[in-house]
């Protein structure tokens, strides 16, 4: 076990975290980024150097924002933080007072970043802080120890669940799932494989599978005709947002000229299969279909990736666009907890550029709260990232409300379908249990073992708290979320048993 | 199932490694995740603890822990999360894992 | 008062509020219902300081009551009647209890340590004079023969005590079971709001119980609400002087069958999971987890059981025990304001059945018996003059 001080922790060197390393090296920060992945880049860039560097011929497949991302890791790379790859963080712990239990606040929808505890006053407190956030992780040496002034939780997002008959299957994976096969392993569906869905990953995916060579069989979109009209009435903003708009309907064109069926506004969708996936079955405007299909990919949005932040019982919000749970923090992460941030997909969905965006202003913020820098130069050198950022953040409203699941694939009508996968508890036992008066989903997750699995609620807890809501006819900020405790990932018994004591702690 | 994007195998220098997948030889490049190679057979990587319904890779990213395999005689991996290297032994796991092997080594 | 469930006039009306939704709250809720009586149960929302949902499970005899024979006695009947209450569940609710009674180990780590428990077993033996203790003490080579076919035992174990009576069950599907069955037997439930307050209504004409969704009249209530009870109790003048002791466990992924016995820190769930316990710390109201303490426990198990070192946790958890300064419960019926009743202990899993046959049942009667004298809360200091009531309000400790 080592253990070592540093100014500044980051979990995660996606797009916020590596842009935050940046920053803060810029700074002289003593920097540590902790990233799961055997390589920079978080799943936006996944394998954007071995790519680069060892197979160029395969960097069309996955468009120029892309290719971006070589450049940036390589800054990355040279920035000077200690960057450990293949780093599991399982635990973080705050050797400060207790938190209050987490209290959600009623936030105004869609991006939040211009709320939240900006004074000078919360910054005094944090300005005192010393090394006394400790994380704790694993790699294939073992279990280690760091301690920092100030932890940055930039884990970004991962796909938000899908429960419909069926989705336990072999041969059904998230279409986040194929892209990464396709990034980190050269791999592809060996037969068409139809797309189940909504967001602009169905379309990018199904683009880059074009370009593979492997024509999807089908697309199969899960808007709801109504998200159209809800989101038309946030359109305006949208088009200040560089780009999104016309990469989108580039896509879109390419999808059309490929000559892939597609069918819109699905509902009562089925994967059909006893020991895999043998066909999609679904209704679209007013007629059944069947489609044979040995491989299906599904996906409707991103959601933060939250376990570790919400390990640490900061206070959050319910956001009603994204649907999804996100930290309470101002525009420079900081959150309700002194000397922790959070930055990027993992605080709200936001998309690469804008979690560039952030995880800089978070850099720049623990500089400043490290006097490193004073109050003028932070807020000159913040000037443009925060412009930025705004213009990012402006088209979210248009795509949040256009790519907003329908509340049947939030929440499965039919009794049998699997809401928790790990432990195989279906949405008719939940239903029962919402039904007799259970308080909230951490009743729920005592009385049913609703996630309590090893992949610990991430996929199941949105959908219990949605559940729970829509029979109770509560709001989902007032029923809650799975209290989320460490370890966050899997760690050994053994492991555990060697990091006793906390130095300095 | 999955298979290699260039399906003619046209680079014969490129970088492989190859691990037995419950004693058959699976081929992946190299740096790709061990579940790259359940994902090649495309059959149930796992039958699930309570139901012994089939399972196989899902998220690709650590999150839903249905890729859990043995690799190397330790059990309940993630699949995603360990980079394939040559020589690596995996099984496909029936239920819950036990605990017998361990107290044993 | 004769009216039962399927009398006509206000039937509806309650005529029992318990305070907490906890395994105490729902094992007395569940106890009345069985006598016939009307319930409601006042929950908390889903965030509480929840003991219930932070139990090790255990039915635990072996070393309860040293010096308080009374006690020990209390707890070894409740372990008795534990198969009726297992069997009154399931019929009622058709839910498992999972209750497993093969006896337990408790280790010991060297020479001195299993030399105090052969004294403490000794005298516990003395103390239950005619109702009698069967334990037994094994040295390393008689535990090795007893455990031969079961997993190794570490280096460090120097012998063990051993007592039949102990057990375990499901804690989660216990509460489960308790909840409906009493919702099976006409109990009501009220969530989402901490009762405020318990106020006598003037002329000991039953009792207000106010929260912050309003307020309703019942002509008694229970209170059973863990923590809280220190401070509800004051209100109805009882003193119940309870303070939170943080309890950790942790949780192993499944395996398959390993360990057919509790011990006194480590049991295999009927589902798989190994859960490896319990910190007994002073933190006040704070139920995080920490890594110093998960430590601990992580290496007494690994002590005791070396295979265990290679399990991955797949959960951990932190929970806040009801401890009173004894460490026994308290049963106190309000000698200045008759119908009010406060239970509260820290064995709420292992004392189920003796709170759902015995305390709920003298509740219903009116009258708690002898037996439970050495509960009563008369043994701590009488609260001061003036403190009843609302005013009595005690701020938590940070």
């Amino acid at each position: 076990m080592s253990e070592q001080h540093f100014d500044l922790a980051i979990v995660g060197a996606g797009p916020a975290g590596m842009a935050a390393a940046i920053e803060a090296r810029r700074h002289r920060l003593r920097t540590v980024v902790l990233d799961e992945q055997p390589d920079p880049g978080g799943q936006v860039w996944r394998n954007v150097e071995a790519i680069t560097t060892r197979r160029p011929q395969d960097l069309f497949l996955f468009g120029t924002e892309y290719a971006d991302g070589f450049a940036f890791a390589q800054r990355f790379r040279g920035c000077g933080a200690d960057y450990r790859p293949g780093a599991r963080v399982w635990q973080v712990e705050l050797a400060v007072p207790a938190p209050k239990p987490p209290v959600r606040l009623a936030l105004p929808t869609g991006g939040a970043i211009d709320t939240g505890p900006d004074d000078e006053a919360v910054h005094d407190e944090r300005r005192r802080t010393g090394a006394d956030r400790h994380l704790f992780y694993t790699d294939a040496r073992g279990a280690h120890h760091v301690a920092a002034r100030h932890v940055l939780v930039a884990t970004g997002a991962c796909e938000r669940p899908m429960p419909l008959p069926g989705w336990t299957l072999p041969g059904v994976l998230t279409c986040g799932a194929a892209q990464v096969l396709m990034k980190s392993a050269a791999m592809v569906p060996a037969v068409p494989p139809v797309l189940v869905g909504s967001g602009p990953l169905v379309l990018l995916l199904a683009v880059q599978l074009i370009r593979a060579g492997v024509k999807p069989a089908a697309v199969v979109g899960t808007v709801p005709a109504g998200n159209r009209l809800r989101a038309a009435a946030r359109l305006l903003p949208a088009l200040l947002a560089p780009g999104y708009l016309s990469r989108g309907l580039s896509l879109l064109g390419a999808l059309r000229r490929a000559g892939v069926p597609a069918f819109a506004s699905a509902t009562d969708l089925r994967i059909e299969g006893s020991e895999r996936a043998e066909a999609v079955a679904f209704r679209s405007r007013g007629r059944e279909h069947r489609i044979a299909a040995r491989t299906v990919l599904l996906h409707q949005g991103v959601v933060p990736n939250a376990s570790l932040w919400q390990s640490l019982g900061m206070e959050q919000y319910w956001d009603a666009a994204q649907r999804c749970f996100r930290p309470v923090v101002d525009i420079w992460g900081n959150t309700t907890l002194s000397g922790v941030l959070v930055a990027g997909d993992s605080a709200g969905i936001g998309g690469a550029e804008a979690a560039l965006c952030a995880g800089e202003l978070s850099g720049l913020s623990v500089a400043w709260q490290q006097r490193r820098i004073d109050t003028a130069e932070r807020d000159r050198r913040a000037w443009l990232a925060r412009r930025a950022l705004k213009a990012h953040w402006s088209v979210r409203p248009f795509l949040d409300w256009l790519y907003q699941p329908p509340p049947a694939l939030r929440v499965p009508a039919d009794d049998d379908t699997i809401v928790c996968r790990c432990e195989e508890v279906t949405a008719g036992e939940l239903r029962g249990l919402a039904l007799s008066g259970v308080a909230g989903p951490n009743q729920m997750k005592a009385f049913s073992r609703c996630g309590m699995g090893p992949c610990q609620g991430r996929l199941c807890g949105l959908t219990v708290t949605e559940l729970i809501a829509s029979i109770q006819h509560r709001a989902p900020a007032e029923v809650g979320c799975y209290r989320v405790r460490a370890p966050v990932l899997p760690v050994t018994v053994g492991q555990v048993a060697g990091l006793d004591r906390m130095p300095g702690g | 199932m999955f298979r290699s994007l260039r399906d003619d195998d046209a680079d014969p220098h490129r970088p492989e490694v190859t691990l037995s997948v419950d004693g058959e030889p699976c081929t992946v490049p190299r740096g790709a995740p061990v579940a790259s190679a359940l994902l090649q057979r495309g059959a149930a990587s796992r039958l699930s603890g309570l139901s012994g319904s089939p399972r196989a890779p899902y998220c690709m990213m650590g999150v839903c822990f249905e890729c859990v395999v043995e690799i190397d005689g330790v059990p309940n991996q993630q699949a995603c999360m360990v980079v394939a290297e040559t020589g690596m032994i995996v099984r496909c796991q029936v239920g819950h894992r036990s605990a017998a092997g361990c107290a044993t080594r | 008062m004769t009216v039962g469930i399927g009398s006509a006039s206000p039937a509806s009306r309650p005529e029992f509020a318990v305070v907490g939704g906890g395994l105490v709250g729902w094992s007395i809720a569940y106890g009345l219902a069985r006598q016939g009586r009307r319930v409601v149960v006042h929950d908390e929302g889903d965030i509480a300081l929840r003991a219930a949902r932070g139990n090790f499970g255990q039915v635990w005899v072996q070393d309860k009551g040293a010096g308080v024979p009374e006690y020990h006695r209390l707890t070894r009947e409740s372990a008795v009647q534990w198969s009726d209450l297992a069997r009154g569940l399931r019929d009622a609710s058709g839910i498992d209890a999972g209750l497993q009674q093969p006896g337990g180990f408790s280790f010991c780590f060297d020479a001195a340590a299993f030399e105090a428990r052969a004294r403490l077993m000794r005298r516990m033996q003395t103390e239950a004079g005619d109702f009698g203790f069967e334990f037994e003490m094994l040295d390393r080579g008689s535990l090795d023969r007893r455990l031969s076919g079961g997993p190794a035992l570490g280096p460090k174990v120097v012998g063990a005590s051993y007592t039949p009576y102990d057990g375990h069950v499901n804690p989660l599907r216990l509460l489960r079971a308790l909840y409906q069955s009493a919702i099976a037997l006409g109990a009501t439930h009220r969530f989402g709001a901490p009762v405020d307050a318990v106020d006598p209504v003037v002329g000991g004409d039953g009792f207000e119980v106010r929260t912050a969704w309003g307020s309703a009249w019942v002509p008694q209530v229970v209170l059973a609400a863990g923590l809280g009870n220190e401070r509800l109790a004051r209100m109805v003048g009882i003193r119940c002087p309870v303070r939170p002791v943080r309890g950790q466990i942790l949780v192993t992924e499944k395996v398959q069958p390993v360990l057919s016995f509790p011990t006194a820190d480590i049991r295999q769930t009927d589902e798989g999971g190994l859960l490896l316990g319990s910190s007994q710390e002073e933190a006040g109201f704070d139920d995080r987890v920490t890594i110093g303490n998960s430590g601990a426990i992580a290496r007494r198990a690994i002590d005791t059981f070396p295979f265990i070192g290679d399990l991955r946790i797949v959960r951990s958890w932190a929970a806040l025990r009801v401890m009173t300064p004894d460490g026994l419960p308290v049963y106190e019926a309000s000698p200045t304001h008759p119908g009010a009743w406060v239970v509260s202990c820290h064995s709420g899993v292992t004392l189920a059945a003796a709170h759902v046959h015995g305390v709920a049942a003298a509740i219903a009667r009116g009258r708690l018996p002898p037996q439970y004298a050495h509960c009563s809360a008369a043994r701590f200091a009488a609260p001061a003059p003036g403190t009843a009531g609302k005013e009595a309000h005690v701020p938590q400790p940070a």
